[in-house]
């Protein structure tokens, strides 16, 4: 055999072997499992479409949303009237599209405002810890022993159905569950060994809340406040469905189904079209709700 | 225990007093009081009816008579229904209701369950695909929208079942399905992902190493563990219940708690409103207390005094 | 006389999404009855998974047994199927998981846990298994054990729980016992009595134990033989004496100076610089390579394993014929310089 071959190589730690592969950043992983979820990208899309048709649809319709015309009354789809029209012989695809503006946009407001709300009360309760922390949360605990459909409920019947009013009382009641989280994420967070590690080397607490506590909380914080938007759609569908919706000639999905639902013997298609909006938009939220939780969940990173 | 016990019963009563001051307060809030709605009512018939329902008390004056008469177990009468008191209205409706609740959870939860536990086994295989996927679409479809729809298709075209109304067992079908879909979804989702996190952990490799067969491994050693979060749906799963038979009975035109529940919203009529709030609040605490107790049973590690201070 | 198990080019593979990674590669050893074999290197470097594939128990997917052969009792346990396996687990073949704390199921009581081996395999009713699961407890040494068997695992500290894992491993009596990093969750304190147990166990009742451990002390105090692992092979396999009298491999050589000895008197300890490769991209040639302060030019290409001795085996190219230097005069030149 060659003796070349068994000349000494100079020792040399070669560091690329120190390094086992290339690190990719947290979120980089993130985006890469999301990615590979072909249900939460399909709801992207799906969300995405419904979006621009939301804002752009009802420009493109020859028909507004609240002209009545009873001679085309309870029509069939058709090449003019796509969905059909109602029982006022309104165009139902542009109530629909209306509609869309509205119920999109209680999800959007909903889970904007509960975010905040939510992430403030939280938060305070979180980092002061002690009575003030007890109070705050006995507060939500009293509140969260009775279905929050029910608060929304009573709300609306005192604070009479409108636009506006839903707003107000999913506000009112759907911070608690963001609240909350908040308050778990802080309080699990300040006791692991990497921030007591950022405190020894003299942290200050501004620096371990904006370094580490906002980061490592904002994955749940997102798949809360994604998952809070078809839940308002719901409530609100819910609230018009017994008739504690926006008020006419204004239309959600929820009351477009509601409407639906009484002539659902003779037109059947009134229903078909507002329902197949609401649950494809919930399926699609849910779905990107999953796709987060299945990325963002550090236990399943591998 | 019966530290936790009376600690629990403590401020279960203290989070009723809570309620109904606020919805008693709630409704006492609403402009103009509970028969400015009806038209024409001359100013004396309206002053006669304030009296008779005492509504020309001092606020503290009427709330403290409503508090002693709760006391008493009387929630007053209805303002629209002359001659009925809402406890009339929760003893016509509730045994509906409570029938139909029980069918929709005997519904949800076996099935629910034997859904989450296959699609666990067959993780990332098409099974767990279908189950899934069905259980997605299960907490996206609201009930009232399922509804419509199974009456459409079982009650108008293929006329298997009665649309509406409540005269036995064929009744409650389609009904109980509307009810049960989300929370059963739900529950074969929650055991899907306990059973999946159960099935990795370390415990189950040693069951493994014992030599314990896959049938036993699920039984004995996973699936009590996985039905920990199960158990903790329970109290949530009644809430949906519950306030989901607000829409299925009017839907389906069910004589049930739910039903008149709306209709007393449709009337705005208040006394009806408060008291059915107050019940089902009553009940649902009730319930989670119940189920705080039986979630000791399933979980050894949990013990109640420690619980109670937390 | 027969080995009771004989291990033959076992290979290991996991199916990441990074790729294939070669947990384990071409091992090879035997078990004889009541020996004792000591398993030793990094994190990571194929031992665990060695003992999981004996067991049967590799978590499919992603990772499967790609070639080998495990013969236990002349019976191949790679081709065997599941129902067969079940009844040599934890009656014939046993193990103890490093991990006492997550290794007992919380909800279950430790009694039923134990008791459950001998309702499996030796088909007791469940009062007389219960009886067997006092005995066993009084075996390794837990006092009042008709209370305990009661007991849930989180009532009890983690030194009593690896001795209700040592119980549960040995109730059936089998002929082999794994025991995967024993000690390594436990106190100081606490180990030195497992292992003495570990000992006591397997001369009282002549199980044969395959100790994994990264800690040398222990396997010369128990083992007759030692397999040194690296980046999923055996680098270096010999009686216990041999290899701490006359180690072979850099790295072997390395791991002994990296353990502190009562004979050294002053200095400090040494330790390998570096890290063990990822499987995922192994070296071509030798693994240790990267880190080995003798590697030479044809360390490039994989080394064949060589034996020193009659069973003393070692795959280093120091110990081919052609080598000009041999593992023992470089390892003398380095002490003394």
């Amino acid at each position: 055999m060659n003796t070349e071959l068994f000349k000494r190589v100079d020792f040399q730690l070669d560091a690329s072997y120190d390094i086992g592969r290339p690190s990719t950043t947290y979120w980089q992983d993130v985006w890469r499992r999301l990615n590979k979820n072909k249900l939460s990208i399909l709801g992207l899309i799906i969300i995405s479409f419904v979006a621009i048709a939301a804002i752009a649809g009802p420009f493109f319709t020859a028909y507004s949303y609240s002209d009545q015309n009873l001679q085309i009354a309870n029509q069939s789809p058709s090449a003019v009237h796509w969905f059909g029209t109602d029982n006022l012989g309104r165009d139902l695809l542009t109530r629909v599209l209306y509609g869309a503006r509205i119920s999109l946009s209680i999800g959007i407001v909903a889970s904007m405002s509960t975010m905040i709300i939510g992430v403030l009360y939280g938060g305070i309760a979180g980092l002061s810890g002690g009575r003030v922390d007890t109070i705050m949360m006995r507060i939500i605990d009293i509140v969260w022993s009775i279905p929050f459909l029910l608060y929304v409920i009573l709300l609306m019947v005192v604070l009479q159905p409108g636009l506006m009013n839903i707003f107000i009382a999913l506000t009112l009641v759907y911070w608690m569950p963001m609240a909350r989280l908040v308050r778990g994420q802080i309080l699990s967070l300040r006791e692991l060994e990497y921030v007591l590690a950022a405190k020894l080397v003299g942290a200050s607490s501004w620096r371990i809340i904006i370094k580490h506590l906002i980061p490592n909380s904002f994955g749940p914080i997102l798949i809360t406040a994604t998952l809070t938007i078809p839940e308002a759609i719901f409530s609100e569908a819910f609230l018009s469905y017994i008739g504690l919706g926006v008020s006419a000639p204004m239309a959600s999905w929820g009351v477009l189904a509601s409407e639906g639902a009484t002539s659902l013997r003779s037109y059947p298609f009134q229903l078909f079209f507002p329902a197949a909006a609401i649950c494809i938009t919930m399926l699609s939220f849910n779905f990107i709700g999953d796709g987060l939780r299945d990325a963002l969940d550090p236990r399943m990173r591998k | 225990m019966l530290q936790y016990v009376s600690k629990r019963a403590l401020s279960m009563v203290l989070v009723l007093y809570i309620v109904i001051t606020a919805t008693f307060l709630l409704m006492h809030s609403i402009p103009g009081g509970p028969f400015t709605t009806e038209k024409q009512l001359t100013p004396e018939v309206l002053r006669n009816i304030n009296a008779r329902y005492h509504l020309d008390d001092p606020l503290w004056k009427q709330y403290i008579d409503y508090m002693g008469n709760i006391l008493k177990f009387d929630l007053g009468p209805s303002f629209k229904y002359q001659d009925r008191t809402v406890n009339n209205i929760i003893a016509d409706g509730f045994p509906v209701s409570i029938q139909l609740g029980t069918f929709a959870v005997l519904l949800a939860v076996p099935f629910g369950i034997s859904a989450g536990i296959l699609a666990s086994l067959r993780h990332n295989r098409p099974l767990d695909y279908i189950v899934m996927s069905s259980s997605t679409l299960g907490i996206s479809i609201p009930s009232f929208i399922l509804a419509s729809f199974l009456i459409y298709f079982f009650a108008f075209k293929i006329k298997l079942f009665p649309a509406a109304m409540w005269n036995g067992f064929s009744y409650m079908i389609l009904p109980g399905i509307s009810l049960a879909a989300l929370p059963m979804a739900v529950v074969a989702r929650l055991t899907r992902s306990g059973m999946l996190e159960v099935l990795s952990q370390d415990f189950i490799r040693t069951a493994k190493a014992k030599g314990v067969g896959k049938g036993l491994i699920i039984y004995r050693h996973a699936l009590k563990n996985s039905l920990i979060p199960v158990v903790t749906y329970v109290g949530p799963m009644t809430a949906g219940i519950l306030t989901g038979s607000f829409v299925v009975e009017s839907i389906f035109n069910i004589p049930g708690l739910g039903r008149y529940f709306v209709t007393s919203i449709y009337n705005r009529d208040y006394t009806v409103i408060l008291g059915i709030t107050i019940f089902y609040s009553a009940l649902i605490v009730i319930f989670n207390f119940l189920v705080d107790i039986a979630y000791v049973f399933l979980d050894p590690r949990i013990s109640l005094d420690k619980k109670g201070d937390s | 006389m027969q080995p009771i198990l004989s291990v033959e080019n076992l290979k290991v593979i996991f199916n990441t999404y990074a790729g294939t990674v070669q947990a384990v590669n071409d091992v090879s050893f035997t078990l004889h009855e009541g020996e004792t074999i000591g398993i030793v290197g990094e994190s990571g470097c194929g031992k665990s998974v060695t003992s999981s594939a004996i067991m049967g128990l590799i978590p499919s997917p992603p990772g499967r047994i790609a070639s080998g052969r495990i013969l236990f009792e002349g019976r191949d346990l790679v081709t065997m199927d599941e129902k067969s396996l079940q009844k040599i687990r934890g009656n014939q073949i046993s193990m103890i998981f490093q991990d006492p704390m997550t290794s007992l199921n919380p909800v279950l009581t430790v009694g039923l846990q134990l008791a459950e081996s001998f309702m499996l395999h030796q088909k007791l009713p469940k009062k007389k298994a219960m009886e067997k699961a006092v005995e066993m407890l009084k075996l390794v040494g837990i006092p009042a054990p008709e209370t305990r068997i009661r007991q849930y695992p989180h009532q009890m500290s983690g030194g009593m729980r690896q001795r209700v894992m040592i119980a549960m491993a040995l109730a059936c009596n089998p002929q082999i016992l794994i025991a995967d990093e024993p000690t390594t969750a436990l106190d100081v304190t606490v180990q030195a009595q497992i292992m003495e147990l570990i000992k006591k166990l397997n001369t009282e009742l002549s199980t044969a134990v395959i100790l994994i451990t990264h800690d040398l002390g222990v396997v010369a105090g128990m083992c007759s033989r030692v397999l040194v692992m690296y980046a999923g092979r055996v680098v270096e396999s010999a009686p216990v004496n041999e290899f701490y009298a006359n180690p072979q491999h850099p790295y072997s050589w390395g791991l002994l100076k990296s353990l502190p000895r009562p004979d050294m008197k002053s200095g400090t300890l040494e330790s390998i610089a570096g890290q063990p490769p990822d499987l995922l991209a192994p070296p071509s040639g030798c693994a240790f390579m990267p880190r080995c302060r003798f590697a030479m030019e044809v360390c490039k290409q994989p080394p064949a394993p060589i034996k020193v001795t009659e069973d003393h085996m070692c795959r280093c190219w120091l110990l081919d014929k052609a080598s000009p230097h041999t593992p023992v005069t470089l390892f003398k030149e380095c002490e003394t310089a």
